[in-house]
Parts: C-alpha cells; structure tokens; sequence
C-alpha cells in the first residue's frame, strides 16, 4: 500500500516535471517575444529590453529554465504579465470557488447519475431505460454553455430565483449557495449525464455475470443481488469513468464561469490567453497538471477500496 | 454419428449465434433496421449535411453583409430566425456556420483517428516497455482537460481554421490510442494472431490485414461519437471568443454574440444553441445506435 | 426454520415421490426451441447424469428446473421439486426453493464467485436468506460447511476474497455454498469440467462422499461418459433438445439401446484400451477419406533410428515477475525448464501435463511465438532459436501449429479460402491461380466442400473449423506440426473424426507430431512416444505403452489414477473419510533460483524417469 503510494506519487512527480518542462519550452519556441507582445508594437527597442531584462529573458535557454523549475518547487512563479501581482496569489485566491463548483456538481452528479443508471438497467428496454437514456443523451450533448444559457434564461433571467451573476458578492452561506447552485446544477447535470450511461452499461454487464446466478441460485432477494452483489462491481468502471470526466468536468467549468459570471480558474486562464500573460499562463498550467495528477492519485486509491483484487503494485 | 460437415442451419445452438453476432459489418446495416436510435441520429445528419452544402444556394442573404437598418429585429417574413445585432440575418448565418462546424469536426477527428488509431495498434501489439512509455504519454495528454489544451494550442497558435482543426485532432489522439489498443491487447492473444506468426506473416501483414479489420469497427463508431465532442468542443472554443475570427459565421461565435445581448434579445443565442446541440445530439444518437448494435456484450446478455 | 412454502404435511406425502419430476418441459427462445418436450424423474439418494453434446440442452434444462432463465425464455410442461409445482411459484417463493430445496454448482469456478466479497460471506448468505439466522449464527454454520468440504485452513480462509483460492478450492466453496441449506436436489453443471484431472477426482470424491452422508439426489450434467460411469446411477442422454435413452449406467455401458448413444460411446477413449498395440489407432470414425486408406492402424511405424526431425535440447523459458516500487523484476515463472527431447520422422510425441505445467510454452517456444531463455531447438541442422529474419522464416513455414480454439484462431474477418490461400501467397510460391487449386485441394483433402472457400469462419461448427486451420496448417507442406490441445475444445465424436484425420495426414504426408495435450486417453490414442511435463520439467518421457502402461513416477501414477474410465464396471470412486486436497502448486521462484538439476534413470529401453 505505502509502496504503491510512492510510486503513484514518483509518477505524479515525473508528470509534472514533464508537463512544466513541456510548457517551459513550447512558450520559447512561440513566434514573438513575450516582451513586445506586452508591450505592443510600438515600444522602443529600449523599453522591450528593460523589459526583457527584467523577466529575465535576456539570458541563457537553461539559466531560465533552472529559474523556472526552481521557482516552480518553491512557489515563486513570477508575476502577473499584466496585473504585475505574484501569479500564485492569483491562483490561489480563485481556486477555493473552482474547487468548491467541482465538487458540489461532482457529488449531485454522482447522486442522481448512479441510481439513474441501476434504473435503466434494471428495466433494460422498458420505459425507464428509454427515459433515461434520451435524458442522458440530451445531457452529453449540450456544451456547457448551451445548457447554461437555457438555465440562466428560465431560473435567472425568467422566474429571477437565482442571480444572474454569480460573482460571490454575497458572502453569507444562503448567498454563496444562491450563487453556486445554477452553474453547480449546471455541471452537475452533465456530469449526470455521463455517470447514469457507464452505470447503466456497467450494471449489465455485470448482472449478465455467472456470480449473479449464483446468488440467485442460492435463492437472494433480487434488490441483494443488485445492491449487494452487483453495485460493487459495477463500481468499478464507474470510477475510472468519473475520474477520466473529472477533466471535462474541469473544461466545462471555465464556459459555466464565462456563462454565470462567476470567479475561477476558468475566467483567470481566458484572460490570462487573451491577453498573451504567459507566466500567468504557465502558472495556470501547473496547476490544472496538479489537479490532474491528484485526481488520477485518488482514483487509483479508490479501486483498492471497491475491488480486493487490486494489490496496488 | 452426428457428422461436423454439414453447415448448421436455423437450428443451430444459442453459441454459434453468438459467434455469428460478432461480425460487427453485417449488426452496421442491422443497425439502420432495428435501431430506431442510430437511424433518427444519422436522418438529422445528413439533414444538416445536405443543409451546409447548399448553403450558397438556399441562404436567403449573404451571412456576412451588414444592414443597420434591421439590427436586432426577431423573426419576421422577411428574415425567419431574426437578426443579429450587426442586422445580418441569423438564418444564413446559421446555414454557413453549420459548413465550419461539420468541416472542423471531421478534419479533426479524420486526423486523430489515424494517429490514434496507429499508435494504438503499435503500442498494443509489441506490448513491453514500448507500450507503457507510449500510454503514459498518452494518459498524461488524456488526464489534462480537453477544453483547457485545446484553448491554450489555439490562443498559442492563433485562431485560424487549420490551427483550430489541429488543436481538437491534438486532444482526441489519446482517446483514440487507448480506443484501438483495448482490442487490440485481447485480439493479440487470440490464436489466429499466433497462427499468423507461426505461419511466417510479418508483423506489419497481422497489424494492417489482420487486427485492423478487426477494430475498425469500434473505431467508425467512437468516431461518430468523438465527432460529436469535437462539433461541441469547437463551439466552446468560438463561444471563449477563440473561434475562427469574426465575421466568419460560426454557431458558437453566434452565440457568444447573442449571449452579450442576452437581456435585449434571448433568441440571438438561442437559435445557434439548439443548432449545436441538435448536431452534437444527431452524432451522438448515431454513434450510440451503432455501438449497441456491434457490441454483442449488450446484446446478447440475458 | 425453513422458510420455504412447503408444509411439513406435503413433505410427509412427498417422501416417496421424485424430489425432482419434469414432465414434457419445453424451453423456447424466440424461434429457437432449445428443449423439446422431455420428461424424468430424479429420486432421492439418487444420481442421475444429464448426458449430451453441446447443443443438446442439458444446461438450459438444468436453469429452468431452478428458473434461472432469462426472461426471453418460454417454458412450457411440468417441473415439480419436492412436490412443488415451481412453474406457477411467484418469484419471493422461488427464492425459498432456490438454494432451499436445490442448490447449484456451475461450471466456471473461477467466475461463479462473486469477486469483491468474501468467501465466507457469500456461503454464509446462503443461510441468511433460509431462516432465522443472526449473521454470527450463519458464520458459524459457514465454517462449519468450510471442513466438510475440506477447505484446509478454514478459519483463516473465510475473509479472504475468491481470487485468491485455486480452481478446485473454489469448488469446493462453490458447493458448501449449494449444499448449505441440506437441499433435496443438487444440480451440478459441468462442476469439473474446468479442472485439471486430479483435481476433478477429488471434487468427484467430495461429492459423493457428501452425497452418501446426506442422502440428497443429485442431477449431474456432463458431456464426459468416463465421468457418468464414476458418478451416475441413472443416464439421461440428450440429443438436440431431446431425450434418446434414459436408464441405469451399468445398462446403458452393456447395451447402449439408441444408436446415438451407441456411437457416443464408441467415441470416446478408453485409457487402456490401446494395451498391447504400439502404434496409434483411428477410431474409424465414418470420413470421406476410410475407404482409401483403409480402417487399419497406422502401421507405418517410426523410424527411430533415422536422425530426428526435431530436437529440443535444455530448452528453457522464463517470464520475469515483477514488483515493488520500481517495477523490478524480483521472480521468475519457471514456464518451461531444461526440458530435452526428440521426434523421430513420421512420429508422435505427446506432451501431457496439468494446467500450467509448461506443456503449451514448450510448444510456442520452439517456434520463438515466445522467446526462449535458454537452449536449442535443431531442426533440419538448424538452430531456430539462434537463426533470425528469412531463414527463420523459412522454419516456421516447415513447422506449423494447430491451436485448441477453433473460434479464436481464424480471423472473423477474413474468409476461409482466404485464410488457407494467405500462407501460400505470403511465402510466395505460387501464383493466384495456383494458391486457388491449391486451397480448393486442401479443403477436399481435410473433408470439406471446395465450394465453402467463399464462407466465413462463424458459418463453420466447431470441428470445421478446426479441419480449416489444419488445411492452413497443411498448405505450407510442412513436416512438423504442433497441435496445442487440437481437439479439447470438441465434441466427443467430433474429437474422434479429427483424430483420425490427423493420423490419415500423418500416414499420408510423412508428418511429425508434438501432440501437447492434457487428456491422457485421446494421448494413448494418437502417440508414439509420450512425454509428462510438471512444473515446467518433463518428469517421464518413452515409448507410450512403457509410460501408460508400467508409469514410473508418482506424478504419473497420480495422472493416470485420476483418469475417469468409462466403465462403471470398473468405478473406483472410493468413500475414505479424509482426503488429499489440492496444494497450490507453483512454477514462480525468487530471483537467483537454481533450478536443481534432474537426473533421469532408464527402466526399460528408452523410457526414462526422473530420479528422486
């Protein structure tokens, strides 16, 4: 267990080590300098070379990329192109309201999409299945903003039950829920979506198992079979599922923030990318590879408690 | 004694029908019949094929030209769906931006399942140290959300349409690789990969002639459902404002735009949203019918 | 305590009656009609063996007497069990029949348990459902069904999860699981089917020693007739779907009365039967091919004294085991160690042993389908395992190999002139036109139309499938043929008819055999020579009638004892209390292991056996 946690986290390592050395060096080899970019194209030579000097630029390939990894394992991940405050403190001060969105819609997701999939399965064919697949159908096919608009129109704009900006304005916990709930609603719906197509998928497979005729030959109650004997090797490929659709999970939250207007990751990194901020932009990058990387961790963790036959090697 | 050199027949036992159901090219023309799914998804496809190509010819303006005079109006005889804010008719808009979204989602997906599907195959059938170096790789790619890649590529590399077209193949190769490996790995221990090793076939004749055969049918079909993701990824991207440049009609720019006068005029965003998703869900729909009916797992279990 | 329907008034009644009548069952899917019409009765302290080929309906009737078919099944007839009409039960009091009044055990141990709950968990289920027991109460019932069924251990085994039990152990857990509740009737599907020999004689041995303690009647379906002659006291034969004979066993194997069970029986290999002769023997199955060549023996004989066709010497094959956090490789599965042979020119050598004893990795070593570690393989003065690129190539087009899934090993997508005609054409000998005539040859030459080119595998059965892959295997004129498990995957008489094509073809073609397999009749039938493989390591190799009929070593007396005869003249199931059950054997050793060295001892002229 503890070994395999260690080499999880070795690989975690080694990822990151790559993904930031990958970004390192695709930022360099871009056509055009991060200082005249800043700087437009009217900056005289002199004022793009102060500039150059002072986000180092001026020296060596490697001396910048040691400053970099360096920098990267402290902390220090140098300063907003454009805001010019430090790009860790930037990050930080909005990755609470991603993190918060994530998992909310993460656990609604889980909630309505597990039982909705076990549903289907159940009366595979019948009028239960039809519904619920149409629904997750329509479901994984609306891009996140397509949804969030028709939910902004009718629950904001229409009946006014929620803001129309969730901006985290209102601190209080009713006013941070009232600003959560329709872009939660929103992923939560999509992730939904998914979760009840592999449950449903999963679930017969496993219902057509020879362990679940043993079960029934032995004469267990058919909800026992399935809640009992079924659910948990069902939950099987529904983890790896939910932590690959963990990333479009994290996609989908940076159109749910343009749509409710809400502070994240999502509206920090398309302003980082419209306005060519590249430290911001690496420092972005860092983060969403960490995030990945734990997620990946997590999941792996949690087969071990579903299935005994993981000996985490 | 029961004699083994008869064909069967109709009466043959519920094992051979199972071996009959898994040659997947004949469930693809069954699918049409018995699925009522994959035929409604792949009749709202080629409606919006049919719709795209004729577009210089049905549009009843030209989606790019400019009328102030009728800015923001809502639908009437002389424009059905309205207009925009620039006064240009959404209707036309509509019928041109369906061209960009079909051409970028099958370019792209054209793309990444060649390259996918042979880095796959390869990866899959050596096995060994090749295959985990090659899908580590593709697992980190994987592991990193889509939208966000493909947002970083096109703001890096501007937003022209080959770069955008690049940016989706980029994030749907690893899909593809793990897609055609899975296979691959189980059909690699089948005998008749063996029998063609000990017949002397090279490995490049047992990849191409004979595994290939094999899985290009669960490829056709994720194909359907990645060109989905990938219509729906490249109206994101328009919808983040990193679409092909304005004033190229594209349903997400649309909608972009629409969403900016959301309070004055809801319809400037709705229609182009229901066009996405009307295409997203028919490729869907189709992709979905196609898979129950080569999957004989789903098929076939009590 | 029981929570089954049943009054005890009705039981009284029933006592004299069948535990299980069926009477005109029809099972139906969709147009298909699976089981047409048949009756029998299974009395108590009974064994009634359930016989038929695949296809013939044993199993389906086996899952409607428990209605366990899925929904897309319609049954039709009479099913009485202990009295109970289980046609017109509702489904909460089928459930108190089910594993109340029958229990089951199926053929797949290794997936007819759950895997992510205990052991002892899913046998102590079984109580719960059937009365009044408190978990701690069903526990202990649980393990005390672990020792009857001789699970060693027992206590430290309970909380353990299925994967970690050995084929035969599960079994027996699989059992403790259907007898738990004393049911009248056990149903076992093909319970040993899937086990190694000795292994099934044990599970064999358990069951009727438990039956004998338990007076419970017992429906045993199988397609093996030497097992219905170790366990049966009644047969029912079925044949698509009805039943041609139904009548005690010691009747059935002294008159058959139906000419299907009669050819059925002369279809099977009796270990012994070839006591005496040297040469292999067809069993004059009816091909179109017997009038030429005559029904006799295959008299051509060996010529031993000729170089051989093959030799393997020390050949060695090792998978690394790897672990920790590094992914080093800390062990190695010893698959095929210092193992020695030769196969003279025209002749058979059988290569037989248990699951994993290495037999399949020998026979995939020497065509390099798995890279040995060690050794060499001479053929035709050439190493194959130092040759490379054509001329190995070359080998392996002289050399070819028949494997035992005849679904598996044809490409679906590929038809089967096809599949005949690429060898040729890939080795480039012949033209198009050429490689046509050629294929439409072969297919003749193995017994099947030249007009079927144009079909697909899946159109094919079982056993033409396999006489297609022997015609590709044949399509190279090769001189040396593997055949893994050939024929394990067939029916009993489809078995017999491409036994004796292959020694037609040997006659015919001059052809050198490895015959690797693990069922020891069908290796007396077919070998000149005989080599039994454990763990990696042949422990005796010579002539056959030396080896079968005067085994020296004690894996080979336990091998060839665990055989079931189907004579139940000559049963030897035996009701001894304790017994050996099956140790966990394993080919894995840690890194730096030296394999001690064997040493071989001459009993007679070339029969050799390992010293101990």
């Amino acid at each position: 267990m503890t070994a395999f946690i260690i080499k999880r986290l070795g690989f975690a390592v080694v990822t990151l080590f790559a993904v930031l050395s990958l970004v390192f060096f695709i930022v360099r080899i871009l056509p055009g300098d991060p200082a005249m970019v800043i700087l437009g194209d009217q900056a005289s030579a002199a004022s793009i070379a102060a500039l150059r000097q002072k986000l180092g630029l001026d020296q060596p390939l490697l001396v910048q990329y040691l400053n970099f990894l360096v920098g990267a394992i402290r902390g220090d991940w140098g300063v907003s192109m454009v805001s010019g405050r430090p790009v860790i403190g930037e990050v930080l001060s909005v990755l609470p309201s991603t993190i918060e969105l994530t998992l909310v819609s993460l656990f609604l997701g889980v909630i309505l999409g597990v039982p909705a999939g076990v549903w289907a399965a159940v009366n595979r064919n019948r009028i239960p299945d039809v519904v619920t697949r149409i629904v997750s159908l329509l479901g994984l096919s609306a891009p996140a903003f397509v949804s969030g608009i028709v939910l902004l129109l009718i629950f904001a704009i229409a009946l006014q039950w929620f803001p129309v900006i969730s901006s985290g304005q209102d601190t209080s916990f009713s006013g941070r829920l009232r600003d959560l709930a329709l872009p939660a609603v929103n992923l939560a719906l999509i992730m939904a979506a998914y979760v009840t197509r592999v449950t449903r998928s999963a679930m017969l497979e496993v219902l057509g198992q020879d362990y679940v005729r043993t079960a029934r030959a032995k004469g267990v109650p058919a909800g026992v079979v399935i809640w009992r004997h079924a659910m948990r090797n069902c939950l099987i490929p529904v983890i790896t599922v939910i932590g690959l659709y963990l990333g479009i999970l994290i996609g989908n939250s940076v159109l749910t923030e343009i749509v409710f207007n809400r502070p994240g990751l999502g509206k920090l990194i398309v302003g980082a990318l419209t306005q060519r901020d590249y430290t911001m932009l690496q420092g972005m990058i860092v983060i969403y590879t960490l995030i990945v990387v734990l997620v990946n961790l997590i999941t792996d963790l949690a087969y071990g408690l579903v299935d005994p036959r993981v000996q985490y090697r | 004694m029961k004699s083994d050199l008869s064909i069967p027949t109709k009466a043959s036992p519920p094992s051979e029908l199972r071996a009959v159901s898994s040659l997947a090219w004949r469930a693809f023309v069954q699918a049409f019949r018995t699925n009522a799914t994959a035929a409604v998804g792949a009749v709202l496809f080629m409606i919006i094929v049919v719709l795209a190509v004729a577009a210089p010819w049905i549009a009843p303006y030209d989606p790019i030209s400019q009328d102030m005079i009728v800015r923001m109006e809502g639908p009437s005889m002389a424009h059905w769906l309205g207009t925009d804010y620039f006064g240009r008719d959404t209707l036309s808009r509509l019928l041109y931006g369906a061209r960009y979204s079909l051409v970028i989602g099958l370019l792209s997906i054209v793309i990444a399942v060649a390259v996918g599907t042979v880095i796959g195959l390869t990866a899959g059938y050596f096995g060994g140290r090749l295959d985990i170096v090659i899908m580590q790789v593709m697992d980190v790619v994987l592991a990193f959300p889509a939208l966000i890649l493909g947002l970083i590529l096109v703001a890096m590399l501007g937003p022209t349409m080959m770069n955008i077209v690049f940016a989706i193949a980029f994030t749907a190769i690893p899909p593809f690789a793990r897609i055609a490996r899975a296979p691959v790995i189980a059909l690699r221990e089948r005998e008749f990969v063996q029998a063609g090793k000990a017949l002397g076939f090279s490995n490049l004749r047992i990849m191409f002639r004979h595994l290939l055969p094999n899985i290009l049918p669960d490829i056709l079909v994720m194909a359907s459902l990645w060109m989905a993701t990938a219509v729906r990824t490249e109206a994101s991207l328009a919808f983040i404002g990193l679409g092909i440049a304005p004033p190229t009609p594209t349903w997400g720019g649309m909608v972009r735009e629409g969403f900016e006068n959301i309070l004055d005029n809801p319809s400037l965003a709705i229609f182009p949203s229901l066009a996405v998703l009307i295409l997203v869900l028919a490729l869907n729909l189709l992709g979905d019918g196609l898979r129950d009916a080569i999957d004989p797992k789903l098929r076939t279990e009590p | 305590m029981m929570a089954s329907p049943v009054k005890v008034s009705q039981m009284a009644d029933v006592a004299s009656a069948p535990v299980l009548s069926i009477k005109d069952l029809t099972v139906r899917f969709g147009q298909y009609e699976a089981v047409k019409g048949i009756s029998f009765n299974v009395a108590q302290g009974e064994t009634v063996a359930l016989v038929g080929e695949s296809g013939s309906g044993k199993s389906v009737t086996a899952l409607s007497i428990m209605r366990l078919l899925p929904e897309s099944a319609f049954l039709g007839g009479e099913i009485h069990l202990s009295g109970q009409d289980m046609m017109s039960l509702r489904e909460a009091d089928l459930r108190a029949m089910r594993g109340g009044q029958a229990g089951m055990i199926f053929q797949e141990p290794m997936t007819s348990l759950n895997p992510v709950l205990t052991v002892g968990f899913q046998v102590s289920e079984a109580f719960r459902y059937h009365g009044d027991y408190s978990q701690s109460e069903a526990d202990a019932e649980a393990l005390r069904l672990f020792e009857r069924v001789r699970i060693p251990d027992g206590k430290k085994r309970f909380g353990q999860y299925p994967h970690t039990f050995s084929g035969g152990m599960r079994q027996r857990i699989m059992i403790a699981m259907a007898l738990a509740c004393r049911p009248r009737l056990l149903i076992a599907d093909e319970p040993t089917t899937a086990l190694d020999v000795t292994v099934q004689a044990e599970i064999l041995n358990l069951l009727a020693d438990l039956q004998r303690e338990t007076n419970t009647a017992v429906l045993f379906i199988t397609h093996d007739m030497g097992v219905v002659a170790e366990v049966a006291d009644r047969v029912v034969v079925m044949r698509y779907g009805k039943v041609v004979e139904d009548r005690t066993v010691e009747d059935l194997f002294a008159e058959p009365g139906h000419d299907y069970t009669r050819q059925l029986l002369s279809a099977v290999p009796r270990l012994g039967d070839m006591r005496g002769e040297n040469a292999p023997r067809r069993f004059g199955s009816p091909t179109p091919h017997t009038e030429r060549l005559g029904p006799g023996n295959n008299s051509g004989g060996t010529s031993r004294s000729k170089p051989a066709a093959l030799s393997v010497e020390r050949l060695t094959t090792r998978f690394p085991v790897r672990g920790g956090i590094l992914g080093r490789v800390n062990g190695y599965v010893h698959a095929v160690e210092n193992v020695s042979f030769t196969v003279a020119p025209n002749e058979t050598l059988s290569l037989v042993g248990e699951s994993g004893c290495g037999k399949s990795t020998t026979g995939r070593s020497i065509l390099r389908l798995v890279e040995p570690t060690a050794g060499a393989v001479r053929f035709d003065g050439q190493d194959l395992l130092s040759t490379s690129g054509a001329a190995l190539q070359e080998a392996r087009r002289r050399i070819q190999m028949i494997f035992q899934d005849p679904f598996g090993s044809l490409d679906p997508r590929q038809t089967v002139g096809s599949a005949i005609a690429e060898p040729i054409l890939v080795h480039g000998h012949r033209t198009g036109a050429e490689a046509r005539d050629r294929v439409a040859h072969l297919m003749e030459r193995v017994g099947l139309s030249a007009g079927h080119a144009s079909r697909f595998p899946h159109e094919f059965s079982g056993g033409q499938r396999q006489r297609i892959c022997i015609a590709r295997a044949l399509a190279l004129e090769p001189s040396f043929i593997i055949a893994d498990e050939a024929v394990s995957a067939l029916d009993v008489s489809i078995k017999a008819q491409v036994i004796d094509l292959l020694l037609d073809l040997q006659e015919e073609f001059g052809l050198s055999y490895l015959f690797i397999s693990h069922d020891m009749a069908i290796v007396e039938r077919v070998s000149h020579r005989v080599a039994v493989m454990l763990l990696g390591r042949i422990v005796e190799i010579g002539p056959r009638s030396a080896v079968i009929e005067n085994p020296q070593h004690p894996y080979t007396r336990k091998l060839l004892a665990a055989v079931p005869i189907p004579d139940p003249s000559l049963r030897r199931i035996k009701s001894t209390g304790a017994r050996q059950v099956d140790e966990l054997k394993s080919p894995i050793r840690p890194l730096g292991y030296t394999p001690t060295p064997q040493r071989f001892h001459e009993v007679t002229p070339g029969h050799f056996v390992e010293e101990i």
